[in-house]
């Protein structure tokens, strides 16, 4: 169990790459784990191809969720809209190294539900100007 | 209740308050480590605690990976964590089995803890 604090997650939760606000934002999304007390906002900047050209998290929560966080939004910067709807679970999974049970996994993929939330929100937005 | 019965609530009772100042006389040795709540003797078998260097969570996990179990998190109680400010909190707890040497081992880990995230 040991795996879960390897080096990577350590050194991006203690030095974070991607941290802190953006303004302005084109999108931002927040939410929580409740039972857990994990909490994450995700600002997100795109051109006028809907292509990431900046992502920064904040918030605060366990090791796990904010590498998982600073390495999804480091992860995202040059990719569409639509590619960022494709990023699975695994590819969480893949980005920190680490398996993961049941509980915890709710610490890693808290920041891909957030980005998501804030991409369909954008979307949402593009279907009701249409 | 007839294993209990045979124990006695008293002898019960008093092994749970000799753990839990042991625990909290053990904890107060680990720098930069709170504990929330009254003093031993005025608490059941349970220690809620949070450490500088780490969030509840991962130090829940760390003490799991040495074989020491404790919960992490809320316990039910949201608005006292909301009052006293923190996200969460990891909670010890002690019963008739409990030994010195468990709680021994519990500093330990939170040792552990310290040197992971130093």
């Amino acid at each position: 169990m040991d795996d879960l604090y390897r080096e990577q997650i350590i050194d991006r939760f203690k030095n974070p790459r991607s941290r802190g606000m953006l303004d302005p934002h084109d999108f931002t999304y927040e939410d929580d784990n409740p039972l857990c007390g994990d909490r994450i906002r995700i600002d997100v900047r795109v051109d006028a191809d809907n292509r990431v050209t900046a992502a920064a998290f904040s918030g605060q929560g366990c090791a796990i969720a904010q590498a998982s966080a600073d390495l999804l939004t480091e992860f995202v910067v040059g990719k569409t809209l639509d590619e960022v709807k494709q990023i699975s679970k695994d590819d969480i999974l893949e980005m920190l190294g680490i398996e993961l049970g049941p509980v915890r996994l709710k610490c890693a993929l808290l920041s891909l539900k957030v980005l998501k939330a804030g991409v369909y929100g954008i979307d949402q937005l593009e279907v009701d100007l249409i | 209740m007839d294993f209990l019965g045979g124990l006695g609530m008293q002898a019960v009772h008093a092994h749970e308050a000799e753990m839990t100042e042991y625990a909290m006389d053990r904890l107060s040795e680990v720098p930069g480590l709170r504990v929330y709540g009254p003093p031993a003797a005025e608490r059941g078998g349970v220690v809620a605690f949070s450490m500088a260097e780490a969030h509840p969570h991962d130090v829940a996990q760390i003490l799991d990976s040495i074989g020491v179990a404790v919960r992490a998190g809320h316990h039910c109680a949201m608005p006292i964590h909301e009052k006293l400010g923190v996200p969460a909190t990891t909670r010890a707890s002690f019963y008739v089995y409990t030994t010195t040497a468990e709680i021994d081992r519990l500093i330990d880990g939170l040792y552990k803890v310290k040197h992971i995230f130093a």
